[in-house]
């Protein structure tokens, strides 16, 4: 079986994946009581006489039985269209992709944050065991994930934005994801779309400084999320490698503590760990939604919460679509690294 | 303190590679000290080949781990000395022993498959040991370090019969079959030209056609590079055919130490005679098996006196009373039963 054969038999389970989410989002969401689908398609307080109404309803197919409506959806979503989402004022897809970027640099700041702390932590904690830097880095992560992200989130703004302030200190941003000021002055020209990235390729420092400054605050709170899971499977994976007969014998060749773990330990180790940050990074992509509303981040949870507020259906349908599609590459792409970490891994 | 061994040989007035002496080892069972080795006394002469056999859970493997400074966790030396070229091993830091384990002391142990790193090539896993030896590179010529540590590893290879070396080095371990592993493993053992190497139980885990072709590669090892090897085995079948002397041990002590052809021909010791038995003959065209009847007691409750006397066939009342003394018999012999005391002089 080559490769190749096994991402085609993974996106055809995709395609499986998404048509199931979209059924189930679907007739929840257009068969919830009460609500009037086509309250989706009108702006609020704009009088409209009951024969456009009407005429509206039965274009949009809304007059049909929900099946048929279903129909009418998925078809219209192969063609790539999502729908207008009155929320942005734009498509749903329009609307998702433009703030895709922001999304993605924030969660994946966030895994990079929570395995680049929780790596190292786990290795402690494993090598460490039962004293007190393992205790340490227990307690230390399982207060980390009991605290709700909302409340952190907040906690990191009035210490780091509003305290530090006060203080004369020099302060974090705590919203946004680009100074006004240097937004306007010296703005970057978008090719990813991803800020630090874009302004490290057309050599803007002072805007990828001012973008990486307001990443911190939001993706150190999104990152809490994963670190405890990091931590703890990191260690457990650790200490287990560490009890294999392949450990002992590469301390009997007199190899040094730090090289056993980094080049014995470590790779054997990893791999529950890579698993563990790529679902996290697909949960963070989906699951920004909290943080990106306390930060004002520009993202898509961020129009998704406004979305929900505003009964946009067609919004957090094409939304939670979207997040699913992301979740399941990214999972794939997550299988595909392990025969990179473990060369038994063939497909 | 006083070993019999070192009156047994005619090279007594060189340095052993190796001697142990009453070397006492205690296990963490339930929380309690388990006594698990009892004054184990054993010296190796360089070239020589030491069989020391026993049943699974006679404290062999403890033995060699306690060479290498390699006991688990749970077991720590209540007394004793183990010196190799005359110093000694015990007391020393974590530093000295990786030093000694680097260069000195090489272990082989039972089952390739798991004592092999599964995500290193075997010429990483070789090729290794010379950052820890650079002086074995010495003779590089032109090549660089690396270069030169990678042709080592190749001749390594070839040294051990290992057919096409220069593909075999680029492979993983499981791409190799458990022949071709073990074969591997004692690469890794010779090339650092070790003073001992400590082979425990390494055919146990192959098959028939594949442990007799490894013991024939022993055998022209010894040849080749002059082995001092402690070949740790329940088989008296391999102690017959490759060890010089052979070491007894029954439940955590050494029962019988004596030159291979001396045991063979005359045992005295009942657990030696009824070890040898159990090596199948073929008696008037059948096959006849003799078993040791009963089973080793748990080390947490041994039974008084002789560990040996609840399966002893000339079991007397001195045997279960008394723990018999280490007796000197003919040179070159020493026994530890009550049934020789009459006979010879206690040490």
């Amino acid at each position: 079986m080559g490769l190749l054969s096994y991402v085609a038999r993974r996106l055809a389970l995709l395609g499986l994946v998404l048509l199931g989410v979209s059924m189930v989002v679907f007739f929840v969401l257009r068969g919830m009581p009460g609500v009037d689908p086509l309250a989706a398609y009108i702006a609020p307080g704009l009088p409209m006489s009951a024969d456009a109404l009407a005429s509206l309803r039965r274009q949009l197919h809304l007059d049909e039985p929900l099946p048929l409506q279903y129909v009418y959806y998925v078809a219209n979503l192969l063609k790539g269209d999502w729908g207008y989402s009155r929320t942005a004022a734009q498509p749903v897809l329009d609307a998702l992709l433009a703030r895709l970027p922001a999304t993605v640099e924030l969660a994946v700041a966030a895994v990079l944050l929570s395995t680049a702390l929780g790596i190292p932590a786990g290795i402690v904690a494993a090598l460490r065991k039962d004293r007190a830097a393992d205790v340490a880095v227990r307690v230390v992560s399982i207060t980390g994930i009991s605290f709700p992200v909302f409340w952190l989130g907040i906690i990191l703004q009035l210490v780091f934005f509003y305290y530090m302030g006060q203080l004369g200190l020099p302060t974090l941003p705590s919203r946004g994801r680009i100074g006004d000021t240097i937004a306007l002055i010296d703005p970057i020209t978008p090719m990813t779309g991803l800020y630090l990235v874009d302004s490290l390729l057309t050599g803007k420092l002072a805007f990828f400084g001012s973008a990486l400054r307001h990443l911190v605050l939001p993706s150190f709170a999104l990152s809490l999320i994963s670190l405890a899971a990091v931590v703890r499977i990191m260690r457990a994976s650790m200490l287990e490698v560490l009890r294999q007969d392949y450990i002992l014998l590469a301390r009997s060749k007199g190899l040094p503590t730090r090289t056993i773990v980094m080049r014995h330990a470590l790779r054997n180790a990893i791999t529950p760990v890579l698993t563990t940050a790529g679902t996290t990074l697909g949960i963070l992509l989906g699951g920004a939604v909290v943080v990106e509303t306390v930060f004002s981040w520009p993202g898509m949870g961020n129009l998704a919460a406004q979305g929900i507020l505003n009964n946009d259906s067609i919004l957090v349908v094409g939304f939670t679509l979207f997040v699913a599609t992301m979740m399941v590459v990214v999972n794939l792409v997550v299988d595909l690294l392990y025969a990179v970490v473990d060369p038994r891994v063939r497909y | 303190m006083t070993s019999a061994t070192r009156r047994s040989g005619a090279a007594a007035t060189a340095v052993p590679v190796l001697e142990i002496s009453d070397l006492s080892v205690e296990l963490s069972i339930g929380g309690r000290w388990i006594q698990a080795l009892d004054r184990v006394g054993l010296t190796i002469q360089r070239g020589e080949v030491l069989g020391l056999v026993g049943e699974s859970g006679s404290g062999k493997s403890l033995t060699a781990l306690s060479i290498a400074g390699l006991l688990p966790g749970n077991a720590r030396v209540a007394g004793g000395s183990i010196r190799l070229n005359g110093e000694e091993v015990l007391g020393k830091s974590e530093q000295a022993l990786n030093r000694l384990r680097a260069r000195s002391v090489a272990l082989v142990f039972q089952n390739p498959t798991s004592y092999l790193n599964p995500v290193l090539t075997v010429g990483a896993q070789i090729a290794e040991i010379f950052e820890l030896n650079p002086e074995l590179l010495e003779a590089a010529g032109g090549r660089t370090r690396r270069r030169e540590a990678w042709r080592q590893s190749i001749e390594a290879l070839r040294l051990v019969r290992i057919p096409d070396p220069e593909r075999v080095v680029e492979r993983y371990p499981f791409e190799l079959s458990g022949g071709m592993q073990q074969r591997v493993v004692i690469a890794m053992a010779l090339v650092r030209q070790p003073d001992l190497v400590i082979a425990d139980e390494i055919t146990t885990a192959l098959d028939v056609t594949v442990q007799a072709q490894i013991l024939s590669l022993l055998a022209e090892l010894r040849r080749t590079v002059r082995l001092t090897l402690l070949l740790i085995t329940h088989d008296m079948g391999i102690v017959a055919q490759l060890a010089d002397r052979v070491v007894v041990m029954y439940s955590g002590s050494v029962v019988e130490s004596s030159d291979v052809r001396t045991l063979f021909k005359s045992p005295r010791h009942p657990y030696s005679k009824a070890l040898l038995e159990t090596v199948p003959t073929i008696d008037g065209g059948r096959t006849v098996f003799r078993p040791i009847r009963g089973a080793m007691p748990a080390l947490t409750d041994p039974p008084a006196g002789c560990r040996f006397h609840p399966r002893c066939p000339d079991a007397f009342d001195q045997c279960s009373r008394r723990k018999p003394e280490r007796l000197a018999l003919d040179p070159g012999r020493v026994v530890a039963c009550h049934l020789y005391e009459g006979g010879a002089v206690s040490e």
